[in-house]
């Protein structure tokens, strides 16, 4: 690996020629068998975290506070999409590392400084404790509790479905610090290590087969109160201020996945002649692909200006949601039997699993129209 | 807001105004207000507007003839023969074209531009055939226009000419998409059954935002468009604002009930015009097929612009 850290320029455009011409050469040496487990899929992607960061690519885009040279959320972008054109595949971590990574800057520096690196650089990987039993989509209603005793906090209480929180060092928790019916008031974000006495994880397996998730139980976890991303009832701003980035760079992310995935799609079916459904299938999720990726530049650009992404970001994730199920679809289909049974189709049959969950994760597609019909389109509240 | 929004805005206001005061002669009503130093200063935010706002204003100009008659340099003054697939037929021996296409104002009486080869020619007809064309263009004055003879001159560049074009036709295509969603929006916030407002259902109110997911998403992607430059990335726009205005008038006509389907209301007229517009220059399902095609036989697309 021949670039260093002094040599990434931080123009947005010098920095995508110099990656782009550095991935020409050194792209294959990112590349990775395939995985056959989740656990491998999720250690060869921090492989390949690290690769990018010694070399000085992934540090671009970050402030220098959690190792990063500096510069906006263009050069971070970037950095995803040619990563993605030169054919490798984003590694799973980065899509909650730009969730909870510039949340985690703007309200605990502090704690980003000491923490975050590690995250960042492939080191870690980190949970988002967020869903409960009873508490999804209606996130406020969350019951995970943590009561101040001397300098820590003694949390109590379950998470449920949390991306990788089996295998992660430590997670993100999102925990009621006020009374249950001071609802989004009385929330905290609290960096938790999965490793302290009272943390009990179950994996959980995905429709898909592989482990990807987990159950956790917090009984009477001690967390130092210093550990806080930012103030202890500053939770729900944290989380509105995560769900900017969860609904602009995470489509970044995402459509620059899938550009990769409709580009590998003719090799995988190695097919000639094509009716004319099936064009037009791919094509149309190629278009939809090439209209989530023109709203993610318009949203990028404007974090990366320092405004805020606002509610009509929810129409982003609807469209994304719609690209992935697109994309997926239309391989399920021309895959025919093979998408059914084949152990070659498992990357596939993994994303068409992936993208049915897309319009759930992250707020599910019900929750995203409401958000745009009340907040963006101003229409009558609903009936309740 | 900012000095940038102003100058949209601004621009925004004289183009509509022109739009109003002059549908009949609009080059002389753009250029009152400056257009082609706006042409010349920022032509993404000219097209953009001017397109945007025909849309929602669901006004038929000569302004997509205008538009690609500036873009050669040939005048303002003359209608162009607009084909239904993407690039037209070529030139063949002593200058002959033969071209079948829409003329978009009815009567042809000035001078006949047709694309051929790498250029958009000016023909002495030797034979017309001009019909109107009905169906979902039946309340414009749009003619089926079958022209053969000779080139007396080839103006600019036909491939430059169809980049616009499409990005014309996809700024109109979301003008009459933002208008429709509009019309939908005041209907459903109106509009009281069972003792409550339409709007307030969650059936509606999510049609009415995927609608508008439909509709940001195909602006979003016509400026990507004019900032990368690339013609398949104009062609893109274009099938993408077609696919818009076929989802949103679907949601519009679904949630506006009967008035919606009645002729006196608005919105039936809007419907026809964004179907009429998409088969100009290639239709958006035959852009998503040959795009499925390229990809099924593993050509290395590049997404548009970059971040």
């Amino acid at each position: 690996m021949s670039a260093t850290v002094a040599s990434v320029p931080l123009d947005v455009d010098a920095y995508r020629s110099a990656l782009r011409a550095w991935l020409a050469t050194n792209a294959a040496t990112l590349e990775q068998p395939p995985p056959t487990t989740h656990e491998q899929h999720m250690r060869q992607g921090l492989e390949r975290s690290r690769a990018l960061w010694q070399v000085g690519w992934k540090r671009a885009g970050w402030p220098e506070l959690v190792g990063g040279l500096g510069g906006g959320a263009r050069l971070r972008a970037t950095f995803y999409d040619e990563v993605c054109r030169a054919g490798i595949d984003l590694p799973e971590t980065d899509s909650s590392i730009e969730v909870v990574g510039p949340a985690m800057i703007e309200f605990g520096p502090d704690l980003a400084a000491r923490y975050f690196p590690r995250y960042l650089a492939g080191e870690e990987i980190w949970g988002q404790g967020f869903s409960e039993p009873d508490a999804g989509s209606d996130l406020a209603s969350l019951r995970t509790r943590a009561v101040p005793d001397g300098e820590d906090v003694v949390v109590d209480g379950q998470k449920l479905w949390t991306s990788h929180g089996h295998l992660a060092e430590r997670m993100v928790v999102l925990v009621r610090t006020g009374s249950t019916e001071s609802r989004h008031r009385g929330l905290g974000a609290l960096l938790v290590d999965t490793d302290g006495t009272g943390v009990t994880r179950r994996p959980l397996t995905f429709a898909s087969g592989g482990q990807q998730m987990c159950e956790t139980f917090f009984d009477a976890v001690r967390v130092p109160a210093d550990r806080f991303v930012g103030a202890p009832d500053q939770g729900w701003q944290v989380a509105m201020y995560m769900l900017q980035y969860e609904r602009s760079m995470y489509a970044a992310q995402r459509q620059a996945h899938l550009a990769l995935r409709l580009r590998q799609l003719g090799a995988y079916l190695a097919r000639t002649g094509h009716d004319a459904a099936a064009s037009e299938a791919v094509g149309t999720a190629w278009l939809q692909v090439q209209a989530v990726r023109a709203r993610a530049i318009e949203s990028v650009r404007r974090l990366d200006a320092g405004e805020v992404v606002g509610p009509e970001a929810s129409a982003d994730k609807v469209l994304l949601s719609r690209a992935e199920q697109s994309v997926y679809e239309a391989l399920r289909h021309l895959d025919g039997a093979s998408f059914a049974f084949e152990p070659s189709a498992e990357q596939w049959r993994a994303g068409w699993w992936y993208s049915r969950a897309s319009s759930i994760l992250g707020g599910a597609g019900e929750i995203q129209r409401s958000i745009v019909a009340d907040r963006v389109l101003g229409l009558p509240r609903e009936a309740g | 807001m900012g000095v940038d929004e102003e100058h949209r805005e601004l621009v925004r206001t004289s183009v509509r105004q022109a739009l109003l005061r002059s549908p009949d002669d609009l080059a002389a009503a753009l250029d009152r207000f400056g257009w082609s130093d706006l042409l010349a200063d920022d032509e993404a935010l000219a097209f953009t507007t001017l397109f945007e706002e025909q849309g929602s204003l669901a006004l038929d100009t000569a302004a997509l003839d205008l538009a690609a008659l500036v873009t050669v340099s040939a005048g303002t003054e003359g209608s162009v023969i607009w084909p239904l697939v993407v690039n037209g037929s070529e030139v063949g021996t002593d200058g002959r074209v033969d071209v079948e296409g829409i003329a978009l104002r009815g009567e042809l009486a000035g001078r006949v531009f047709v694309p051929a080869g790498d250029a958009l020619h000016e023909v002495a007809p030797s034979r017309l055939d001009a019909v109107p064309v009905g169906g979902m263009a039946r309340d414009l004055p749009w003619r089926r226009v079958h022209v053969q003879g000779r080139s007396v001159a080839a103006h600019g560049s036909w491939p430059e000419v169809q980049r616009r074009t499409w990005l014309a036709l996809a700024s109109e295509l979301t003008g009459l998409s933002q208008r429709m969603l509009d019309v939908a929006v005041e209907q459903a916030s109106t509009r009281r059954q069972f003792g409550r407002p339409i709007g307030a259902y969650q059936a509606v109110r999510h049609r009415l935002a995927e609608a508008y997911s439909d509709v940001v998403g195909s602006r979003a992607l016509v400026a990507a468009a004019w900032s990368d430059g690339r013609p398949r990335s104009a062609s893109w726009a274009k099938a993408v604002a077609g696919l818009a205005h076929d989802a949103v008038a679907k949601h519009a006509l679904q949630v506006c009930g009967a008035i919606g389907f009645d002729d006196e209301h608005e919105l039936p007229g809007l419907v026809r015009r964004g179907y009429a517009l998409d088969a100009l220059v290639g239709a958006s399902r035959a852009e998503a097929a040959r795009m499925g095609t390229c990809l099924l036989e593993g050509q290395h697309l590049r997404s548009v612009s970059g971040f």
